[in-house]
């Protein structure tokens, strides 16, 4: 009895000792900063957050160690950041702290709560999902905490709308504005390059922030600027849903010439291309907006039934040949993970680099002191793995170098290759769509 | 062109009616025989898609070749779920026997995206064609019948006429619906109560896989694929009846029609508000459902 006794006493301890020495970080004795991610990395949206957080992984890994066959990407050739500690400059890793959003609103702002005071994170990139990154914003602000965003939702770089939650929050790519202009300067300049009309646009969307904003934007866009355009109808849906027949009708009820979905998450996208087929829908051009369009799995999916469809996008592997150093950056990322990097995991990378090169100009582990150096960021386009440098706008924080330069690609062969603008097209454009076939 | 538009919504309204009716009448089952919400119906379905997915990959098998076989396979799990899981809460309070539930839809769940992770897939075009024996869609002055929902629809039909007459003309139907109606009087007569809780789930599950495997067709394939049909699988039922094989069938069409139509009509933002809205008027109307007994 006493030696069971003896025995299951020194093996608990063991247990015990195991599980302290998990706990107890890699990178022992090294300092560390903490950088908090925050994506959909379970549920419906979990193949999208997947390519965040491999993005978000490698950028972490460029910062932490010396890359100097990507220079002049930055962080390429530091090995961690700058911090003061005690009085000196000392060299930090960066550590990624992950937060899982689950796709849900509320699950996103507690993860933010989370990762801010239990982890101690001086920073947070999140959250893909516009409604999501709307409320991590607000409980970011609550918390002390600069969050780097992808989204494009007009609305969150609006003071009128974000309040405080501004002074905390920074957006390092496009909004929605520049995207969504850049399909109707598309239509006005293939209308000219292949001799066709387009008249009627019809617009559809998912019906929360991120589908709403951008048509939004889209329909203000045809109000006031791109007048000539006819809106013959906009078709709000809900996201995620187990058929889309009703919409694709209510479409071709409308007889566009063009339609224009300014809010595609994957699932929908493959249900509404598979839909257009199946109705016999076809009209001169299928206009996507980016978001689950460019995530390797939907073309995979919908196969030739996507041909010829467009989006928009800001990055392309086609880019390449204009931007070696996005090539390299792309061949190592597909070497790592197997897919080459699209639009999503671009914007993931940049806005990690953006916080890490702040961090290190900080030299402070303090985030009001990152806030700070996040407002005087000042990065050419160079050193990007983007076509566009980055500086926020000192009210919006919205980066100002991104005017006017979002692309559109097409989907030819299973790929989305750049068709627009012309200077940057690695394809000839195909217009009109081609017809389905049997 | 208005009028075809109509048309259309009736079409594939029906057409798509008709495979949530056979999803949904798996629940009504086990809903009917053993008063026990499954809450991870939509799961079960699920799985069938993956099943599906999986035999064609691996063995090559068409869904119309392997559709016994995903049968056979969900038969069986619905009935080891009833042993494993089910059968120890028979006996306990309602909650915990949905919070068991509840339970196995975030097992089921999870342990799809853990193995299969969230990639969306799809049927490969020769699988979904039924190795190109379905074209595309069948053009009948204008309005559109994509083979692969009408092939669903068939088929879903007339399953669902071989489980009405399965329960209808055969000892063991009989056995069931006695247990349904009176179990401790079943009992009596001789049916074997355990036994029959046991085919109700396995007859349930396997509904709702050949359910799966018909909307694996034209439908993507995801671990969260499910919820959905849960959701619509419980209005069905309640809307036509519980227990009720053509209420589940009427109520399947309804909210199908009720989807097209007010999606076009009124908006598709609202389609889904249009079929609720329906199903509490009706059991505003008629508490018991379409075809259900007072």
């Amino acid at each position: 009895m006493k030696s069971i006794g003896r025995i299951l006493t020194v093996s608990i301890c063991i247990l015990t000792g195991i599980f302290l020495w998990g706990e107890i970080p890699s990178s022992y004795g090294q300092e560390i900063v903490k950088v908090g991610a925050i994506f959909p990395l379970t549920g419906a949206l979990e193949a999208t957050g997947r390519e965040l957080k491999n993005a978000v992984e490698m950028a972490t890994d460029i910062c932490n160690n010396k890359y100097p066959e990507l220079s002049p990407l930055l962080m390429a050739e530091t090995e961690g950041v700058k911090i003061k500690r005690g009085g000196k400059v000392v060299n930090a890793k960066v550590v990624i702290e992950w937060g899982n959003s689950e796709g849900k609103v509320e699950t996103g702002a507690a993860e933010v709560s989370r990762l801010a005071s239990d982890k101690g994170v001086v920073g947070i990139l999140g959250c893909w999902q516009s409604a999501v990154t709307r409320a991590a914003a607000t409980t970011a602000a609550k918390e002390g905490v600069p969050l780097l965003t992808q989204s494009v939702a007009l609305d969150l770089t609006k003071p009128e709308v974000m309040g405080e939650s501004l002074k905390w929050f920074f957006r390092p790519n496009p909004a929605a504005i520049d995207l969504v202009e850049v399909m109707f300067k598309f239509m006005d300049a293939i209308q000219e390059k292949k001799k066709d009309k387009i008249k009627n646009v019809a617009i559809f969307y998912e019906n929360t922030l991120y589908g709403k904003d951008n048509a939004k934007t889209a329909i203000s866009l045809i109000q006031e600027k791109y007048k000539h355009y006819n809106l013959v109808a906009t078709v709000p849906y809900t996201a995620k849903t187990s058929d889309v027949v009703a919409e694709v009708l209510a479409l071709k009820k409308a007889n566009p010439d063009v339609v224009y979905n300014v809010g595609p998450y994957i699932s929908d996208a493959i249900l509404f291309t598979k839909t257009f087929k199946e109705q016999g829908f076809m009209v001169k051009g299928f206009l996507w907006d980016d978001a689950g369009v460019v995530t390797p799995d939907y073309l995979k999916s919908v196969g030739k039934e996507a041909e010829g469809f467009f989006t928009r996008m800001i990055y392309n592997v086609d880019l390449r040949t204009k931007k070696p150093l996005i090539g390299k950056i792309d061949d190592m990322f597909k070497k790592r993970y197997g897919v080459n990097m699209d639009d999503n995991s671009a914007r993931a990378m940049l806005k990690a680099l953006v916080l890490f090169e702040a961090i290190n100009r900080a030299q402070s582990d303090k985030p009001d002191d990152i806030r700070k150096a996040l407002l005087e960021t000042d990065i050419p386009e160079a050193k990007t793995n983007m076509i566009f440098g980055v500086k926020f706008d000192p009210v919006t924080h919205q980066n100002m170098r991104t005017v006017g330069l979002a692309l559109v690609g097409q989907a030819r062969g299973g790929q989305w290759r750049v068709a627009y603008p012309w200077d940057f097209a690695s394809v000839d454009v195909v217009w009109p769509t081609p017809k389905w076939e049997k | 062109m208005e009028g075809s538009i109509f048309l259309q919504c009736i079409i594939s309204g029906i057409l798509m009616g008709g495979v949530f009716a056979l999803i949904a009448i798996g629940l009504s089952i086990i809903w009917g025989v053993m008063e026990i919400v499954n809450f991870a119906h939509g799961d079960f379905m699920m799985i069938a898609m993956f099943i599906t997915l999986g035999l064609f990959q691996y063995l090559g098998l068409i869904p119309i070749f392997s559709l016994p076989i995903t049968a056979a396979i969900l038969f069986g799990l619905g009935v080891v779920t009833y042993r494993l899981i089910i059968r120890p809460v028979i006996k306990a309070p309602m909650v915990a026997q949905i919070v068991v539930t509840f339970g196995l839809l975030l097992f089921i769940r999870n342990m799809g995206q853990f193995i299969f992770k969230a990639d969306f897939r799809t049927l490969p075009a020769k699988a979904a064609t039924l190795d190109g024996w379905l074209g595309g869609s069948i053009n009948v002055y204008g309005l559109m019948i994509p083979p692969p929902k009408l092939v669903a629809f068939i088929l879903s039909l007339i399953f669902i006429i071989l489980v009405d007459q399965f329960f209808k003309r055969t000892t063991v139907g009989m056995a069931l619906r006695a247990t349904a109606q009176n179990r401790k009087a079943s009992q009596l007569v001789g049916v074997d109560v355990d036994r029959m809780y046991e085919l109700s789930w396995g007859l349930g599950i396997l509904c709702v896989g050949i359910g799966g495997a018909l909307l694996s067709l034209f439908h993507y394939i995801h671990p969260e694929v499910g919820l959905v049909f849960t959701l619509f699988s419980f209005i069905i039922v309640t809307l036509g009846g519980f227990g009720s094989i053509w209420g589940a069938f009427a109520g399947g069409l309804i909210i199908g029609l009720a989807e097209s139509i007010g999606g076009v009509y009124i908006a598709p933002a609202y389609k889904f508000a249009v079929a609720f809205i329906i199903f509490i008027v009706v059991l505003f109307v008629r508490p018991q459902g379409l075809f259900g007994e007072g």
